[in-house]
């Protein structure tokens, strides 16, 4: 991992006592029954992230992230220390995601738009959630290697470098892979702009008006 | 440049990720063209609609199910634990080197059991007496002593006998003399018996029925012998049996002088010293 702390792979490291995380790795190896679920819940919240947006679907997210950890705990052993544990466990967790994507990709399509994200479930949807239905729609529309590099550098605020390593790609490929899937989401959330210097991103006003803060 | 600038080249562009030239083709275009201006502001801003969009927490149905895989994941490593890699591997076992004191507490024991290479030097060495002292148990108990588990060490043979892998090349003197007199060598009397075959054969120029010619030897029966002798010398080995049992026996010359009887699978059955 590189030095500059990427703003959602830094804070394992925290002052807190708790063991770091290669350290649990390390007791993990050598036969802790605990340490990997000690491991695994502190960066639990940030791979479903990644696994959620990447794949678009829950269900597939969920079976994506279980085959990651699964993976991670059986390969522990593995794990040479050359990147930082988190980089290697979203390393896992974006591969089982992609080749669930590559695999999905050559069967019929199934499913429509159930799938989009639980945010759906919201009774009332706000219209913030409705602006976040259209965002995640548009970005199922990007070939899974654009999205998974998208969705951690615009939309989870992993670094460039951050994102290269997990991928396994260069920094350039990160780049040129994030200004592409941008390109391609313009005409789709065109509709959803606001007005030039207005940081919020707003449902178009029709009828409601832009009252909404 | 002539016409209007692609979205992906101008995200291409705000991420620095176009050739010199044609960024600066690109920078000048900017300076002149608001429409390309506000699509390069557009695609900044699709950054932002994408950072904008709630971070998902693990919902509690996918966290009991991780939950649960993972228990079930680690019983079943509880049960069946993985090799610690930081064990480093064992390696192939073959022809251990006892210490002398593994060897003297063997001897010490169930001496003519063991099935190891080179314990025949450790058995007649441990007889002690000239009288046939040692252990007469049949060699079919030996699976009970410890040292079976040298039993790994014995290469299978291609007849699917055990034979010994010959820890140097085998090396019998050309003065060795191979005969197979039918004799029944007994645990009581396998010293008495051994003098007598040294004594009907231990003679120079002395030829008979019984003998072979060394080359007519199978390679198992003399790398067993090698194996057995461990570098003392061999003055007769007989192809006979052992209370019953199909047996090689071998007579060493002093002043290592004694009787070893061993098993067609060259499990040491009996060793005996003669004065």
């Amino acid at each position: 991992m590189t030095g500059q702390p990427g703003p959602a792979l830094s804070g394992s490291w925290g002052a807190q006592a708790e063991p770091p995380d290669a350290e649990l790795l390390r007791r993990h190896v050598t036969g802790d029954a605990a340490a990997f679920g000690q491991l695994f819940l502190r960066h639990r919240d940030r791979l479903w992230a990644v696994a959620l947006r990447t794949m678009g679907d829950a269900d597939e997210a969920a079976d994506a992230l279980q085959d990651a950890m699964i993976s991670a705990f059986r390969r522990a052993a593995d794990f040479r220390g050359d990147s930082a544990v988190t980089t290697w466990l979203h390393r896992i967790v974006v591969n089982a995601c992609l080749d669930r994507m590559r695999r999905r990709a050559a069967r019929p399509v199934a499913g429509g738009e159930h799938d989009l994200d639980l945010l759906a479930r919201t009774p009332q949807a706000t219209p913030d959630q409705d602006v976040a239905l259209d965002v995640l729609a548009a970005l199922r529309t990007l070939v899974p290697e654009q999205r998974a590099a998208l969705v951690m550098v615009d939309m989870l605020g992993y670094s460039v470098a951050d994102t290269a390593e997990i991928l396994g790609v260069s920094p350039g490929t990160v780049k040129s892979r994030c200004a592409r899937g941008r390109a391609r989401l313009l005409p789709q959330l065109a509709h959803l702009r606001n007005q030039p210097g207005v940081a919020r991103v707003s449902p178009p006003a029709e009828g409601a008006g832009e009252g909404q803060s | 440049m002539r016409g209007h600038v692609d979205a992906e080249s101008l995200a291409l562009y705000a991420e620095g990720e176009l050739s010199r030239g044609r960024t600066a083709r690109v920078r000048a275009h900017l300076s002149s063209c608001p429409d390309c201006a506000a699509t390069l502001a557009a695609l900044a801003e699709v950054t932002t609609q994408l950072s904008h969009v709630p971070a998902p927490s693990v919902p509690s149905a996918v966290a009991a199910r991780l939950d649960a895989a993972l228990s079930a994941e680690a019983a079943h490593r509880a049960a069946a634990p993985a090799p610690e890699p930081a064990a480093p591997p064992q390696p192939p076992r073959r022809n251990p080197r006892w210490s002398p004191a593994t060897l003297r507490i063997l001897a010490g024991t169930a001496v003519a059991l063991v099935a190891a290479g080179g314990i025949g030097y450790a058995v007649s060495q441990s007889s002690g007496s000239g009288t046939a002292s040692s252990s007469s148990a049949p060699s079919g108990q030996s699976a009970h002593h410890p040292a079976a588990q040298a039993e790994p060490n014995i290469s299978r043979g291609a007849s699917g006998g055990h034979v010994m892998k010959p820890r140097t090349g085998p090396y019998i003197p050309s003065t060795t003399r191979w005969v197979q007199t039918g004799t029944d060598y007994r645990p009581g009397t396998l010293a008495a018996q051994g003098q007598k075959l040294l004594a009907e054969y231990d003679t120079p120029g002395i030829s008979g029925p019984s003998m072979q010619p060394a080359g007519s030897i199978p390679a198992q029966v003399s790398n067993c012998v090698s194996q057995t002798a461990h570098g003392r010398t061999v003055v007769v080995v007989d192809q006979a049996r052992y209370r019953g049992q199909p047996a090689i026996v071998i007579v060493l010359a002093k002043p290592d002088a004694a009787v070893i009887a061993v098993s067609h699978s060259c499990t040491p059955l009996q060793s005996t010293r003669l004065p």
